[in-house]
């Protein structure tokens, strides 16, 4: 990506806002509904079979 | 890229790989003492508790060199270990050789200040050392080393600053010191595998958990809140949720970031990891002693820095041990610290993983790239190789106790002075050099406050308070075993 602006030494206040694309939804909302089901299951099977031994 | 590297690429040329290297050397040496008697990790040296100070350090094996001796066999081969790497990593081993010296005689200082027992004595060991007062401050050694070093590196003329800096390698030494802590976790193991599965298995479902929630939070905090950019987003979102420096540089890395911004960031996840450094063991011991092992998973999910976790986690393991041991509750010693450094090694072997998705999502949906490929190969180059080290440590040393191929008390005799004194000098190198290296200017510089702000609010607001719960609700009420 932008190759010409590798080495610029840049700050982030120079940098123009930019528009939250389709794809950023997708993987925030997938990740968040991945670790919702893993906090879940891990959590009731960690219960079910390790803390229930201590 | 990485089409063009091998599996075994930057084994002999990168900082990871020597932490494997240095730390099994050391494993090796004691498995040795351990199958055939030979003192080859006796002149390891130990530091102790003391009033008189020609007693403040000896070898590990009792008569077997006289403590002086001991201490400059120590900083001989200690020397001739990480110059090798040095030189191997193409390091300027001359300045590298002096730096190196300068940080391992302060830090001999430092560790000898620490364990003076009017500051490190417990109430209970007070008449041992026929003294009436002490400030039962176990683990004072590690905020000495922390403080000098942050000393060093921002109050000391700039060229000196520079100059030390060739040697204060606080990632490096942090991650040798973790290989050596497998053979602790071996040791212990095999007095208590259930508990160390427990711990291992509960560590992976909170990390789990952790980061597929951490990663989308700051993300979108980060993007919609404090409007940066997707490539400043994505790689403060990996240093605060998944580990700090090594993961914002393996996510510049896959998503073809500009050089500057994962350096701005890391810079940024030193600063503030210290900065939990100092402040969460004293929250946590003073709130969460009742719950040793959520405390030290925990900090696990939240310090972001290989070396600021196990740091953080041996002053906790120190002060909640001492906190207790006043209601006459003795835990065995490391389990606190294991239980921090478990969450973080899961955390740090899921950044190739996630630095391979992030590639991926950025290939063909953000630049769309056509036809480029993002070969599976990039999650074992991704992957940190330290944490191999760590294993091969650990189950090498249980399996070899539980399979009765080494007698215990063989293995002990082998093992103890690495998994002890030596990981812990370890320690303290690495926290003279976090130290070192933590320069407060960074956040001076033009652009990183709004950084900086975003780092703050996202670590304050998400990462530690959802840290603790997830830490809370996969290891509440686990006990560390008893000490024997």
């Amino acid at each position: 990506m932008r190759d010409e602006d590798k080495t610029k030494e840049v700050s982030v206040k120079d940098e123009a806002e930019e528009p939250w694309l389709p794809i950023e939804t997708k993987l925030v909302v997938g990740s968040v509904i991945a670790g919702v089901i893993a906090l879940i299951v891990l959590a009731t099977l960690v219960h079910m079979f390790l803390l229930g031994g201590h | 890229m990485a089409e063009q590297r091998r599996w075994y690429s930057g084994m002999l040329s990168t900082e990871d790989w020597w932490a494997v290297w240095i730390g099994l050397f050391f494993v090796l040496l004691g498995l040795l003492a351990a199958v055939s008697g030979v003192e080859s990790t006796g002149w390891i040296v130990k530091f102790s508790k003391w009033v008189d100070i020609t007693k403040s350090f000896k070898a590990s094996h009792k008569g077997l060199l006289s403590p002086g001796l001991s201490l400059i066999l120590n900083y001989v081969i200690f020397t001739l270990a990480t110059c090798t790497g040095a030189k191997f990593m193409k390091w300027d081993v001359k300045k590298y050789f002096t730096a190196w010296t300068i940080i391992f005689w302060l830090t001999v200082i430092f560790y000898i200040i620490g364990q003076n027992a009017y500051i490190a004595a417990t109430s209970l060991e007070r008449k041992k050392y026929g003294i009436d007062w002490s400030l039962s401050l176990g683990g004072a050694y590690y905020i000495i080393a922390l403080f000098a070093g942050l000393f060093i590196g921002n109050l000391t003329p700039k060229r000196f600053r520079t100059f030390i800096k060739e040697a204060a390698k606080p990632e490096w030494f942090i991650k040798v010191a973790i290989v050596c802590l497998g053979t602790k976790l071996g040791l212990k193991a095999i007095e208590a595998t259930g508990f160390a599965m427990h711990l291992l298995f509960a560590g992976c479902c909170a990390t789990i958990a952790a980061y597929l929630l951490f990663w989308p939070l700051a993300y979108t905090v980060s993007r919609k809140v404090f409007k940066l950019t997707k490539e400043w987003s994505a790689c403060l979102a990996s240093a605060i949720s998944i580990c700090g420096v090594s993961a914002s540089i393996a996510t510049g890395g896959a998503i073809r970031a500009r050089p500057i911004v994962p350096i701005m960031i890391s810079s940024l996840v030193v600063v503030f990891a210290v900065s939990e450094l100092i402040i969460l063991p004293g929250v946590l011991t003073t709130y969460w002693s009742n719950e040793p092992i959520v405390a030290g998973a925990s900090l696990g999910l939240t310090v972001k820095t290989d070396g600021a976790d196990a740091a953080s986690g041996a002053i906790l393991d120190e002060l909640i041990r001492a906190k207790v041991a006043g209601q006459g509750i003795h835990w065995d010693e490391g389990w606190i610290l294991a239980s921090a450094i478990m969450t973080k090694i899961w955390i740090d072997m899921f950044i190739g993983i996630w630095a391979f998705v992030l590639a991926v999502v950025w290939v063909w949906h953000i630049e769309r790239r056509p036809g480029e490929k993002v070969p599976k190969s990039e999650i074992w180059f991704r992957f940190p190789k330290f944490v191999l080290g760590y294993f091969i440590a650990w189950f090498l040393v249980m399996g070899l106790g539980l399979a009765d191929i080494i007698p215990f008390g063989d293995l002990k005799f082998g093992i103890k002075p690495i998994e002890g004194s030596l990981r812990k000098f370890f320690f303290m190198l690495t926290f003279t050099s976090i130290g070192i290296v933590t320069d407060f200017r960074e956040l001076a510089k033009e652009g990183l406050g709004r950084l900086a702000a975003a780092y703050g609010t996202i670590l304050a607001i998400i990462i530690i308070p959802l840290g603790f719960f997830l830490a809370w609700l996969f290891h509440h009420g686990m006990m560390p075993p008893t000490a024997p």
